[in-house]
């Protein structure tokens, strides 16, 4: 199985429009409501927020240049919504969200509960523009390259961003120690 | 990836999990199919509207070419020009006054701006942002859309690829010499211009940074320390139409940045200037 098709857990997408977007819904759904939850300060607005990406997809089904690209245009139509900024048109590759089942948990890598809510709270408090970087980043595990590409800004402006959010976050970290 | 990397890393992944668990999918699948189904329903609706349509325009296109027939010897009526795309949004020009900002000022920023008062980012005294919102979501753009309106009060600057140490922004002919300077490093400068911004003397002109070049921190520094990361720089994809002006009490700087490949900067850059007629500076 190619990663492509991972995205979609079968070898072949199905043939029908509504039953691809039906099948992508209940393959990603959770997880783009994290996405979006994590760039938007409550549950309800990132599943609007889904919600409004998975009809695009139908909508725009036709547009589509390969099936496969259906994954990449959920992903980035949920981190446009989230930003409600300037969209555009789709990526060439399918970029995979993180797998839950295989990626570190927060425990594992020794940061308590507590901590965790904190660092979140952190990040939901900082500057919009840094926040979306720091999400698409460590979250979406982006380039700094594919993070000025999908939020239509240059490298040094994602480098700025990333480096004063860093340095916000770490000085609450200390602050803990 | 460090400690502190991967424990954010780990925190937002765990945030996201637990944000999902309370979803319901069944409930959230239903809704989506009602959603699908009305979007099934008004295709249906305008494929009806657009056949229709067809038809009428086939029959006043037909009368239309009958009537220029006849009066083709005719003295033909002056036509006017078709409203530019300003004119004809429905965003009216909306006053800004800086509240924050060092130099204090008021103006009537270009449309797009107006139409995006959430882009404004006053999260500095020397720094005041507009940044266009773009296309409306799910609707493809035709280019990337990315104006961006930067006001800096520049306190400093890295004055070459090489430098280890800002140099401050004393005067305003230095900061000019500065600028120029960097034609050596790739900066190309074009449609120079003097005048004024709300009654300081000014100096206008377009930028752009050769291909490979590094002109990345050469604009100007928010704050005396900022590393070269965190100051203003100018990429090879970008092309701005840069304000320099003498304030009181410093340099203020004002651009706007469009992606060298817009077909429509000119004209952005031609509001921008008119938007910076309207300024008047309060403090």
């Amino acid at each position: 199985m190619t990663g492509a098709s991972e995205a979609w857990g079968l070898t072949s997408p199905p043939e029908s429009p509504r039953a691809a977007v039906t099948h992508l819904f209940h393959h990603h759904y959770r997880r783009l409501v994290g996405l979006a939850g994590l760039m938007v300060d409550d549950r309800e607005t990132a599943e609007e927020i889904v919600q409004d990406a998975f009809e695009a997809l139908y909508r725009n089904w036709g547009r589509l240049r390969d099936p496969y690209a259906a994954v990449a245009y959920l992903n980035r139509s949920v981190v446009n919504g989230s930003r409600s900024k300037a969209r555009r048109r789709m990526t060439e590759r399918a970029y995979e969200l993180p797998d839950a089942g295989t990626s570190p948990s927060a425990e594992s890598v020794g940061v308590d509960a507590n901590q965790r809510r904190e660092l979140v709270a952190a990040v939901r408090e900082l500057p919009r523009r840094q926040r979306e970087v720091m999400v698409l980043r460590y979250f979406l595990d982006l380039s700094e390259e594919q993070i000025a590409d999908w939020l239509g800004v240059s490298k040094g402006s994602v480098k700025r961003h990333a480096f004063r959010a860093t340095e916000a976050l770490q000085k609450r970290m200390e602050a803990w120690a | 990836m460090t400690d502190f990397e991967s424990r954010l890393s780990a925190a937002l992944r765990d945030e996201a999990e637990e944000l999902s668990m309370d979803v319901d999918l069944n409930k959230a699948a239903n809704q989506l199919d009602v959603r699908l189904d009305e979007t099934e329903k008004s295709r249906r609706r305008w494929s009806v509207v657009v056949a229709v349509a067809a038809t009428v325009a086939v029959v006043v296109g037909v009368g239309v070419l009958l009537g220029v027939l006849r009066s083709r010897d005719a003295d033909s009526a002056p036509v006017n020009p078709p409203p530019s795309p300003s004119a004809s949004a429905s965003v009216t020009a909306t006053s800004f006054s800086s509240s924050g900002f060092v130099h204090r000022f008021t103006w009537t920023p270009p449309l797009w701006a107006a139409a995006n008062p959430t882009g404004v980012d006053t999260g500095s005294s020397n720094r005041v942002v507009w940044e266009q919102s773009g296309c409306v979501p799910a609707t493809p753009c035709d280019y990337p859309i990315d104006y961006k309106i930067r006001v800096i009060a520049s306190v400093g600057y890295w004055s070459t690829p090489t430098a280890t140490a800002q140099t401050r922004a004393t005067t305003y002919a230095a900061y000019l010499a500065q600028i120029q300077a960097q034609r050596k490093y790739g900066l190309t400068i074009a449609d120079e211009k003097t005048t004024t911004v709300g009654g300081r003397p000014a100096t206008l002109m377009t930028l752009t940074a050769a291909p490979g070049s590094n002109l990345v921190s050469v604009l100007g520094c928010e704050r005396p320390n900022d590393t070269r990361e965190m100051c203003w720089g100018l990429e090879p994809v970008f092309t701005i139409r840069f304000a320099v002006v003498d304030t009181v009490g410093g340099v203020t700087t004002m651009w706007l940045r469009a992606t060298s490949t817009n077909p429509d900067k000119d004209r952005a850059f031609a509001d921008f200037e008119s938007a910076l007629q309207t300024l008047t500076w309060t403090s």
